[in-house]
């Protein structure tokens, strides 16, 4: 049963290193050889700081909290029954480019829980969540909104 | 897969973005559930995925859309994405073969800058969408 009364809550606010491993290892788990993603060198003489994070990384959040398993707590948490929830969709806005050697601050704040009518029929139960992501001068750099939904 | 520069004078709407395929295996969605940090254990674990009813573990829907990050960025540059939404609307399973695609849609300018819209999509070997995205990216005059 998904717990409304945590609409427009703030679940978590953590720090996010962003590191050249991590994003070594994320660009090998997509697949994209880029050495942007590898190599610091390269990034520099492409213009950036160092290596770049790629699109979809924002996402490896996770590991950056305190829990075991943070996407099954998450669900948990609100109430969503794991055998009838997916991810619907995800949303991931770049204002900058980010790469390693920066540490972000970020929060994950829940926003509307509501019921649609599903395409097969049946009540469908969407849960929105954004994860903002800011610098050292608190100035927002990347932005995720998540949809989750539960089917009838 | 190098440093591109695509010059915003050079795009063509409903050019189509260079794409590839891949045949999903349990070791992309373990490496992947370890880069991301997702956990889920209907992702992993056969006997919680057929507990669900389900014949066993599928692909988390950010693995297949992180992968087809890689049609747009090839293509645009490092560094030019705004904005990427995936919504995830098939199931992907391993053995699925999938394919990475992608096209412009519109370019426009907008507050001092060029950008690009793209849609870009994965299709399992029926045809079926997995995941269809959008993306806008801002691309540079060429000089």
């Amino acid at each position: 049963m998904i717990d409304k009364s945590l609409t427009g809550t703030r679940l978590a606010e953590f720090e996010f290193p962003v590191e050249r491993g991590k994003i070594r290892e994320f660009a090998g788990a997509i697949r994209d050889p880029n050495p942007v993603y590898r190599d610091p060198d390269h990034a520099r003489a492409s213009g950036f700081a160092d290596v770049l994070m790629p699109v979809t990384f924002p996402v490896s959040f996770p590991l950056h909290l305190d829990s075991d398993n943070f996407i099954l707590d998450m669900a948990d948490r609100l109430g969503l029954d794991k055998g009838r929830s997916l991810h619907g969709e995800c949303e991931i806005e770049h204002y900058r480019p980010v790469c390693a050697g920066e540490t972000l601050r970020a929060e994950i704040v829940v926003g509307d829980m509501y019921e649609k009518e599903g395409q097969r029929g049946g009540l469908m139960t969407i849960v929105d969540m954004e994860i903002r992501f800011f610098d050292g001068q608190d100035r927002p750099v990347l932005l995720i909104r998540n949809k989750m939904l539960e089917r009838a | 897969m190098p440093s591109v520069t695509r010059f915003f004078q050079d795009v063509r709407e409903e050019e189509v973005l260079p794409g590839f395929e891949l045949e999903v295996t349990r070791t992309h969605i373990v490496k992947y559930a370890g880069a991301s940090g997702d956990f889920f254990p209907i992702h992993h674990d056969e006997e919680f995925a057929r507990g669900y009813g389900l014949p066993t573990i599928f692909a988390m829907g950010l693995m297949h859309g992180g992968m087809l990050s890689r049609v747009l960025t090839d293509w645009a540059g490092d560094g030019r994405v705004k904005r990427y939404k995936m919504r995830f609307s098939g199931m992907v399973w391993p053995g699925d073969r999938l394919r990475f695609q992608g096209r412009v849609k519109k370019t426009y300018r907008a507050g001092n800058e060029n950008l690009v819209d793209c849609d870009l999509w994965v299709l399992n070997q029926n045809g079926e969408p997995a995941v269809q995205a959008e993306a806008t990216v801002s691309l540079p005059d060429r000089t």
